[in-house]
């Protein structure tokens, strides 16, 4: 694996059994990922893309194939490693935002970095400074419900960036915001994105995000139709 | 809204419900526990009055019973004897009995029979023939409990007064008493010739004599009470018929099933409250498929009625379902009350006693279910295109609240009319219990918000996200809190009145208090015993001369005369109970003057100067200086008020309602009461042996054995209660169980999401466990707090006592429910763990 990799996906394949029957969603899937770049999931609905996205992520485990995530094969962890990874290394957007109801915005983002244990305070101030810089510093201390939905998808980016995490899956971020909330929510996930130096794996039906990545997959019918890269510099790496 | 559903709302709420029918079940299982108990109980009853219709003779032994407190006079005795019929006489006393070996000795129920008593059902004994040959052959059958305890066998000998009575068998069942009677003493039937001319029956005993009469010609014994009217005027004479004996039985059963079919109720009402909130929680998520209903046309009525229509199909498979427990729970009622019933229960499934169990149930279920039922009209069609988190109730005018607050309280008020016999009674319930609920319910609220507050930034994350759980959206932590509260109310309020009245009662066996008591003493007698009591370690504190007298005139106008007279409103038991009096030239520190002067001792002139308790003398419409006279046992002695006492009848020492100056019954025939404290029940036990051996007609009380006796009555009556206010607590689970399995999508995904940004199974274990924790404890706290409330208000107003709860009995509750509460919770949040977070984040919510 060359250093610059952050996720390797090898010869990657994924079948659903039920009864007699079997349904292969994903054959074949080989990618690197480098690090820091943004890298869109594309496809038609059912080409298996959050199928793919979860295999990537460690929330479900492959039929065959191998998902590499900084140099190490995660396939053979137990659920209990692979919840330590994903805490350390891994964050996640949703297009439903997912957020903890009982939760204030503020003890929402703080959840990943008290579940590793580190103190109240320090987290709160982290918490505290993610939610500025997604512009909600005057609503940390609301509930879910009463935040818009475009409020609610950033503080679940907050969150996500809570842990300095080495990839970030960002699953249909905006499918459920209006254009204009949309866009704010694309430019703050490429703005951290910057900054932070994560990188990016988004999964979109929306090409309009999908061409302000680096890169882009195409998926058709479980298997790689296309993988384009939109950064000549990172065309000419490669 | 029409009276009836239409076609499409009875189809519509079918399809509605068919692929769900398992989660809907979950919504009525609150009412499950409440009408088991309910069914149980009203089975119960209908059983007990099934055996006493089909035994009512055998309760009494007879068709007529007549019984007076001494020996028939003549009048009665010839009254008797005109009503033919066959005879049998019974003289009935306490006395201590040696059984095998003068160290075994206790006081006894004595029952001198001679005749063919019982002629309706008999005396069943070991060996069975004892009961039929006793009396020929002069032999005493004696009850079994005590047999075990002194190891006494058929061919061994008791002695009773002077005579020792060889044991011809050992009492299993007397007609018409339960096992309990053996509580109060142990029963010893012997010959009535073995009684007579033992000096027991003149030396100061209570002795009752009693009558029973057997007709073969289908007398209305009724009227021959009726007639006797005339005799009852002046005596203790009182007569029992069949139905008599059949209606004050069936007064008890009623009262007491009553009562536990109350406690029942409460099980039910709380299950109505768990129906109402999970019906809330189903409507709303319901909210989006009513407004799609709306928009494609279906009337507000046929939206209400497709509902209205699942909540009652619901009610009526929760009532069934407990119906079907509560009548496997009545075979096992009958091993509580054994040993207070007279008779062996005949079981029989009472169709009645089910119907109105499920009646009931659905009743109840449907009234708590109204209000949210009648939410679903502000359902508006708008939530189609606009998708947010609406809140049926809140949209609800005041009005129709009010409307269906009202509607909800008639249907219980008649639901609970129906069990009680009475709406006053049932109107006056609901309104107490609604206040009680209502306490509840807020200091359930206050206390959930108050740990809300709690939410200290201290506390590690596991336990700040647990408590966090308690207000998920949708939660029904408050009504869980109640409910399992009101369960721990009832059995916290039980458990720590019990102990209360155990603690007076050891108090009054203090140190200083006397442990062993003697009575009918007689005058000769009573040196005596304080002589032997002193050489054998014990410490006489009290020696009492007691005459026994009968109040003649209050004024001129005689007893008979005041009862006549139809403008007097004296109690009957004022004017003809027998007086047990005192005399002395003091008070004790029991007795505190009220009014006039106590005069210690007569000079001889005039009126005798007597002190009487203020609540006689209210009884007896008297004041100071009045005068009446006393027949002491054929002496009229005149008297007058000179001075008016309260008296401490709490005090462990004899007290008197009447007390004479020295100087006027001495003379009279009169016997003693001795107390003496010993602190050590082997020399009480000596004292009692050589008292007894000495002068067998003196009876003797062991303090430390009533107390047992009383532990034993208490605890075998508590367990009934608390068995019943168990219910509560089941109610109370049963609703958490639902209420969790309800949530359980929710709990599933907040479980996922948490494992996805990579938390431990330890810490979502731990985040359970906080919930379930602050769950039971919040329940302890609401529950055991009003306990501890409520037991304080009856200490000071009911036992005068300064309360002293037993923490311990509460601690080992509260632990032993917050223990049930952790188990119920994770038996519902099995596989949560080991759910795929991915499924759950693909899955939208259900």
């Amino acid at each position: 694996m060359q250093e610059s990799n952050v996720l390797e996906i090898r010869d990657l394949q994924k079948t659903f059994k039920s009864g007699d029957s079997s349904l292969t969603v994903l054959k074949n899937i080989n990618f690197n990922v480098e690090k820091g770049i943004s890298c869109a999931i594309v496809g038609p609905s059912g080409s298996g893309k959050t199928t793919l996205l979860g295999l990537c992520a460690g929330l479900d485990k492959p039929t065959s194939g191998e998902v590499v995530i900084s140099g190490s094969i995660i396939n053979d962890l137990n659920e209990e490693q692979l919840a330590a990874l994903r805490n350390q290394r891994i964050g996640f957007v949703f297009q439903s935002f997912q957020l903890i109801p009982t939760l204030t915005a503020v003890e929402n983002v703080m959840v990943p970095v008290e579940l590793r244990g580190m103190e109240y305070k320090k987290a709160y101030e982290r918490a505290k400074f993610l939610l500025g810089e997604v512009g909600l510093s005057s609503r940390i201390n609301h509930y879910p419900t009463q935040l818009s939905g475009g409020e609610q998808q950033r503080v679940a980016i907050a969150r996500a960036f809570i842990n300095d995490p080495e990839i970030l899956f960002a699953d249909e971020p905006t499918g459920n915001l209006d254009t204009e909330t949309g866009e704010q929510i694309e430019n703050i996930l490429f703005e951290l994105n910057k900054k932070q130096g994560t990188t990016l794996i988004i999964v979109t039906h929306d090409p309009e995000l999908a061409q302000k990545c680096d890169r882009i997959i195409r998926l058709k019918s479980g298997e790689v139709e296309s993988d384009t890269y939109l950064n000549k510099e990172l065309a000419t790496a490669e | 809204m029409k009276f009836f559903p239409d076609l499409f709302s009875i189809k519509t709420a079918w399809r509605d419900a068919r692929n769900q029918l398992g989660t809907l079940t979950l919504y009525s299982t609150g009412i499950i526990a409440g009408v088991a108990a309910l069914v149980a109980i009203l089975s119960f009853r209908s059983d007990v009055f099934l055996t006493v219709d089909d035994q009512a003779r055998e309760l009494l032994g007879a068709d007529l019973q007549i019984a007076m407190n001494e020996a028939f006079p003549d009048r009665v005795e010839a009254f008797v004897d005109s009503l033919g019929g066959e005879r049998s006489n019974l003289i009935e006393f306490g006395s201590m009995v040696v059984y095998n070996d003068m160290t075994q000795t206790r006081l006894s129920q004595i029952r001198g029979i001679e005749g063919g008593f019982p002629f309706y059902g008999t005396i069943k004994t070991r060996p069975e023939s004892a009961a039929f040959t006793y009396q020929e052959d002069g032999m005493a059958l004696i009850d079994r409990p005590v047999a075990v305890e002194f190891k006494v066998e058929p061919g061994d000998s008791i002695r009773i007064g002077n005579r020792w009575v060889e044991v011809a068998g050992i009492i299993l069942e007397y007609p018409g008493e339960s096992a309990a009677f053996s509580l109060i003493g142990p029963r010893v039937v012997v010959p009535q010739e073995v009684v007579i001319n033992n000096n027991l029956l003149d030396r100061g005993s209570r002795i009752r004599h009693l009558s029973y009469l057997k007709f073969d010609d289908e007398r209305d014994t009724a009227a021959i009470v009726r007639e006797a009217r005339p005799l009852r005027a002046d005596q203790s004479l009182t007569f029992t018929t069949v139905e008599s004996r059949k209606q004050d039985f069936g007064e008890i059963v009623n009262n007491l099933t009553r009562f536990l079919g109350v406690i029942g109720f409460i099980a039910l009402l709380l299950g109505g409250l768990g129906v109402a909130s999970a019906v809330y929680v189903y409507i709303k998520r319901k909210s989006s498929i009513v407004a799609t209903l709306r928009c494609l046309g279906v009337s507000s009525a046929q939206t209400t009625w497709i509902f209205t229509l699942q909540v009652v199909a619901l009610g009526l498979a929760g009532a069934l379902l407990g119906a079907g427990i509560g009548i496997g729970i009545q075979q096992y009622l009958p091993k509580l009350f054994e040993t207070f019933l007279p008779f062996e229960i005949v079981q029989q499934i009472s169709y009645t006693s089910i119907l109105t169990g499920v009646l009931v149930g659905i009743a109840v279920s449907f009234a708590f279910a109204i209000l949210p039922i009648v939410s679903i009209n502000s359902i508006p069609p708008l939530l189609t295109l606009r998708s947010v988190d609406f809140s049926p109730l809140s949209n609800v005018s005041k009005r129709v609240k009010t409307a269906s607050i009202i509607g909800t309280l008639l249907i219980l008020v008649i639901a609970l009319g129906v069990l009680l016999d009475s709406l006053l009674a049932a109107t006056i319930f609901i309104l107490g219990l609604l206040i009680s609920i209502l306490v509840l319910l807020t200091i359930s609220a206050i206390s959930v918000r108050g740990v809300k507050g709690l939410r200290l930034q201290n506390l590690s994350y596991i336990w700040r996200q647990g408590i966090s759980n308690l207000f998920r959206p949708n939660n029904q932590t408050s009504v869980m809190v109640t409910t399992l509260g009101m369960g721990m109310l009832l059995i916290g309020i039980l458990i720590l009145t019990q102990d209360m009245i155990l603690d007076r009662i050891e108090y009054q066996v203090g140190d200083e208090q006397p442990d062993l008591v003697f009575y009918d003493v007689q005058a000769d007698q009573a040196d005596g015993i304080i002589q032997i009591a002193g050489e054998l370690g014990g410490n006489v504190l009290y020696s009492v001369p007691i005459v026994t007298m009968r109040l003649a005139k209050i004024g001129n106008q005689t007893v008979g005369e005041i009862r006549r007279d139809t403008t007097q409103t004296i109690g009957r038991w004022a004017l003809t109970r027998e007086y047990r009096v005192s005399y002395r030239n003091s008070l004790t520190d029991a007795e505190t003057i009220l009014d006039g002067e106590w005069i210690g001792t007569w000079d001889g002139e005039g009126h005798v100067p007597v002190s009487m308790d203020y609540r006689l003398t209210d009884e007896l419409f008297l004041s100071i200086g009045d005068s009446l006279t006393f027949d002491v046992q054929g002496v009229p002695i005149d008297v007058y008020i000179a001075s008016i006492r309260e008296v401490d009848f709490q005090r462990p020492q004899p007290n008197f309602f009447l007390l004479f100056p020295e100087g006027v019954l001495e003379p009279a025939p009169q016997f003693f009461a001795t107390l003496i404290n010993t602190r050590d029940p082997d020399i009480t036990a000596s004292i009692q042996q050589a008292v007894v051996a000495a002068y067998p007609n003196v009876s003797a009380i062991d303090v430390g054995l009533v107390l047992e006796t009383v532990k034993t009555f208490l605890d075998k009556i508590a367990l009934a209660v608390q068995f019943m206010a168990l219910f509560s607590i089941i109610t109370g689970l049963i609703i958490m169980a639902s209420a969790i399995s309800i949530s359980r999508f929710q709990r599933l995904k907040e479980s996922a999401l948490l494992r996805t940004i990579g938390a431990s199974k330890y810490q979502i274990r731990g985040i359970q466990t906080v919930e379930y924790i602050w769950l039971g404890a919040l329940a302890c706290i609401v529950g055991l707090g009003l306990a501890l409330v409520a037991s304080w208000l009856i200490a000071w107003f009911y036992f005068d006592l300064a309360f002293v709860p037993s923490f311990t009995s509460l601690a080992l509750i509260a632990l032993a429910v917050i223990s049930i509460t952790l188990f119920v919770g994770f038996l519902n949040m099995r596989g949560v763990i080991t759910k795929k977070p991915i499924d759950i984040l693909r899955a939208e919510v259900g």
